[in-house]
């Protein structure tokens, strides 16, 4: 199957989309794919693509956010490159979507431009943050998404962690979290990340790694 | 096994305080800190709670002075101009002696400023803040743990000394994320000890309690300011809180808190590996200010470096503390940007 050229990346507040969809883009990238990055966070003005804009733009990765000048307000604003972005389809497209409905709701603006070609839709899942607890709490999230966004997902991917604490069983944990959510969802497991900050577990079940590095973490984090 | 999540530190304080026995929260919306209300938006219609969307900072700071004059553990958290806003209800509450928590997830100053961390604040929480003679009770975390940690603690002290407390955090304490452990079980506030000076309403069997801030008399408002210094004391006497890293062999001694002793901590580890006596010393409760444990630090021949995210607040109470006695300096940052550890590392360095 041929892997759209579009990719939401979207999930909970605090869920690590953005850590997700950075990697995720300059995988791509590193594949000799054309990337746009539209960061579509509208809802909070920390921790966002743009605020490593300059690294991804020297990896020939370029970053659609607000309009230049207003990155450090909490002003909702979307950059007319995206409708460029989305008209050319000379790019691939990683979108970055803000948190919980209130974020999603953001990509509704484009939706017809969505209804027009394939695209992957990925809900990044942390069990461990508070509201995505258990598979049921983690089908009422991405449906809220589903509906604020009007797309549909199209997979779920793991990033169990629990920062520089997590164990291999917290993410065995995560892991059975996350199958029977997928299961209840009728959604494939589509990435499982991995960063340095915790161990693998052990255990194969298919599901490819995502290694993750982490771009937004303040360096004096332990 | 005791509950580990992940969490903002804005989501951390405002579950910390549930979990405290809050259950009244009283707020107006301001970037970076409009995690905590939604936080509990969501949380406290559920645990018979109340969270109140006031109009304005002054109707919320209010509220909170009802609630707590009321007997519940009540609380409010806002950033830098809104706590400003807050400051007349604050002096209030300090003057009539209503337990309650404030929470100041503090950005860039002064006027209306930016939305990045900082530490510009310190002056306006330790030193007063509003008019008059009186003091919060100021606790400085430096995790997301000590979130949770600390605002029990500060619930804990305004009750004990039915005096206001503020968690003075900045914007990205608030934002970023890390693991945290609920150590106790939730507290039911049924069980937290009875407040026999709240105003709950009368059933005949004793004198109303009467709760206000006024002192029209002179003798009266001499007396009211005689029993607040007298609390002062006793609070600067039992509750200081601090924390010591490496201090005991260091030469030059770093003081820092929140933000920017996790940065230095960075820092300390570096220099200590190329051989440098460097220490840290990193107060947990701004007021009181651990002054005697940095008189005691300068007795010993110890130098001293302030590193804070402003022009040099906290550094005047480090001076007042040393009295002349050993040298003070001072490494600050005002562009709303958190020093790097590099940067603070040079600084160390340059001083050896």
């Amino acid at each position: 199957m041929v892997t759209p050229r579009l990719t939401v990346i979207a999930g909970a507040y605090g869920s690590g989309k953005t850590e997700v969809a950075i990697n995720y883009a300059l995988r791509l990238r590193a594949k000799g794919k054309n990337v746009n990055m539209v960061d579509l966070d509208i809802v909070n003005p920390f921790f966002r693509t743009r605020d490593i804009r300059d690294y991804l733009t020297r990896q020939g990765i370029q970053v659609i956010s607000s309009n230049e000048g207003l990155e450090a307000a909490d002003i909702p604003a979307l950059s007319p490159k995206i409708i460029g972005l989305l008209q050319s389809r000379d790019y691939d497209g990683v979108f970055d979507v803000g948190g919980d409905p209130a974020g999603a709701t953001a990509m509704g603006r484009f939706n017809r431009y969505f209804q027009e070609e394939p695209y992957s839709f990925w809900v990044v899942v942390n069990p461990f943050r508070p509201d995505t607890r258990d598979a049921e709490q983690i089908k009422a999230m991405v449906q809220e998404i589903e509906k604020a966004s009007r797309l549909q997902a199209t997979g779920l991917i793991d990033n169990t962690n629990l920062g520089s604490a997590t164990t291999p069983e917290d993410r065995l944990h995560g892991r059975k979290v996350l199958h029977s959510a997928a299961e209840l969802l009728g959604l494939p497991l589509v990435w499982r990340t991995l960063s340095n900050l915790c161990p693998p577990e052990n255990g194969e079940d298919q599901v490819p790694y995502l290694p993750l590095t982490l771009y937004m973490r303040p360096e004096w984090m332990e | 096994m005791a509950e580990r999540v992940m969490m903002k530190g804005n989501e951390a304080v405002a579950e910390g305080a549930i979990r405290a026995g809050c259950r009244y929260f009283f707020g107006y919306p301001i970037t970076p800190q409009n995690e905590v209300p939604e936080y509990m938006s969501r949380r406290l219609p559920k645990i018979g709670g109340v969270f109140i969307q006031a109009e304005s900072e002054v109707s919320a700071i209010n509220m909170v002075y009802g609630a707590g004059g009321a007997g519940g553990r009540a609380m409010t958290s806002s950033s830098s101009p809104g706590i400003s806003l807050k400051q007349e209800g604050i002096s209030y509450i300090a003057t009539a002696e209503v337990p309650c928590v404030i929470v100041n997830m503090a950005r860039g100053g002064p006027g209306l400023g930016g939305l990045t961390p900082s530490q510009s604040d310190y002056f306006q929480a330790v030193k007063g803040g509003g008019h008059g003679d009186y003091h919060l009770i100021v606790l400085a975390p430096w995790s997301v743990q000590e979130m949770v940690d600390l605002v029990g603690l500060a619930f804990d002290l305004a009750d004990k000394y039915r005096n206001p407390a503020m968690i003075l955090g900045d914007a990205i304490l608030g934002q970023m994320m890390e693991p945290v452990t609920f150590k106790s079980e939730p507290i039911d506030p049924k069980d937290l000890p009875a407040k026999p000076w709240a105003t709950v309403g009368l059933s005949g069997e004793r004198k109303p309690n009467l709760i206000n801030s006024l002192g029209l008399l002179p003798e009266h408002l001499e007396s009211i300011n005689l029993r607040l210094q007298e609390k002062y004391k006793k609070i600067a006497e039992n509750e200081v809180r601090f924390e010591g890293t490496d201090v005991d062999d260091a030469d030059l001694v770093v003081v820092a808190y929140g933000t920017t002793s996790r940065v230095a901590k960075s820092a300390i580890d570096q220099a200590r590996k190329d051989g440098k006596k460097v220490g840290l010393f990193r107060p947990i409760t701004l007021w009181p200010f651990p002054t005697k444990q940095i008189q005691e630090l300068a007795a010993a021949g110890k130098r001293f470096l302030v590193v804070e995210m402003s022009a040099g607040q906290m550094v005047e109470d480090v001076r007042l503390a040393v009295n002349g006695e050993a040298s003070v300096e001072f490494f600050g940052k005002l562009n709303g940007a958190i020093p790097t550890v590099e940067e603070v590392y040079r600084e160390i360095m340059s001083r050896f």
